[in-house]
């Protein structure tokens, strides 16, 4: 396989990455009431989609072996509020975890998600010899790192009251 | 090791938290998907996650009231569905996806709540002295081998790599 080939084969994992990331937030979306928490769910969906699109950018300059320039790629934008303690739900959302399981799970595949990404993009950056694709691999891995952070802080915020509820099963 | 009852109780407590993941991401996803076939699998291995979590929630008790824990789960009961070369849908959904639906991307997501269930199960597996404990665990290990198997040769097939 030469370079070309390789490079292509790269972008194209990482669009389905970005994919997936797009399919589980839509769905995290669709199941999730909590008003505070849709709204997150779309826009991480949103970011994802945007990230398809500069991927798809990249592909049809390798595949048209046109010169890719990365700083087309505008700031990181995101309506997530890493640091705060709640930032995909709102804070009376804690209240109802007891009839809201399926966000905690949202919260742990999101997690794998977001850390799968980082670690493709990582990887690939290290492993690629062009400049501007390995400062977009970069950017992209940060970009889900931010992703990364706000999902952990909030499921840090919910855990200990999901432990300490009394029966939560199905069975 | 593992052998102290509150680390133990941390282990089990991430193991049940791990095929909680399972049971609501494959019931999520069998709600979503279009294919018969598809649907009642995906169902089924929200059912096996949940028979899983039962298992694990008698061993969470166990250690909780100090009793011992007895491994007895032997078979699976089912046929592995993974030696089929489409294993999850139907062979005729194959002429209906396109690269961008969201059935293959559950199967991706899939294999990455299964090898991250295999990973854990395998780690915790080798920590532990206890007999019954360290089978389960393993027992574990196999059946969620078996999802993945299912889940990548789905993936494969529907690929046209199969």
């Amino acid at each position: 396989m030469d370079k070309k080939e390789q490079l292509l084969k790269v972008v194209k994992n990482a669009i389905r990455v970005e994919y997936d990331g797009y399919q589980f937030y839509r769905l995290a979306e669709e199941k999730t009431s909590d008003p505070k928490g849709k709204e997150v769910f779309a826009s991480l969906a949103k970011d994802e989609t945007n990230h398809m699109q500069i991927l798809k950018g990249l592909y049809q300059s390798v595949k048209e072996e046109e010169e890719f320039k990365f700083d087309q790629v505008k700031e990181i934008t995101s309506i997530l509020q890493t640091t705060s303690e709640s930032p995909i739900f709102s804070k009376e959302f804690k209240d109802r975890l007891d009839k809201s399981q399926f966000e905690m799970t949202a919260l742990s595949v999101g997690i794998l998600l977001e850390k799968n990404s980082i670690d493709f993009y990582k990887r690939s950056a290290l492993e690629t010899e062009e400049k501007d694709v390995k400062m977009l691999f970069t950017y992209l891995a940060d970009w889900e790192g931010e992703h990364l952070r706000a999902l952990v802080n909030q499921q840090k915020y919910l855990q200990e009251d999901y432990w300490t509820e009394a029966r939560l099963y199905p069975f | 090791m593992l052998e102290r009852p509150a680390q133990l109780l941390k282990v089990v407590r991430e193991a049940i938290d791990v095929e909680k993941d399972g049971y609501h991401f494959y019931q999520a996803a069998a709600a979503r998907i279009r294919d018969g076939k598809g649907k009642e699998v995906f169902r089924s291995l929200a059912q096996d996650e949940l028979d899983h979590w039962q298992v694990l929630e008698g061993l969470k008790q166990a250690i909780e009231t100090k009793t011992k824990f007895k491994f007895t789960h032997k078979g699976k009961g089912r046929k592995s569905a993974a030696r089929s070369k489409s294993p999850i849908f139907s062979a005729g959904f194959k002429s209906k996806i396109k690269e961008d639906h969201f059935e293959l991307s559950a199967l991706r997501i899939g294999q990455l709540l299964e090898r991250n269930a295999i990973e854990f199960y395998g780690k915790h597996a080798g920590k532990t002295k206890n007999r019954d404990l360290k089978a389960l665990f393993n027992f574990l290990v196999a059946w969620e081998k078996d999802h993945l198997q299912a889940l990548v040769q789905q993936e494969r097939f529907l690929k046209g790599k199969l």
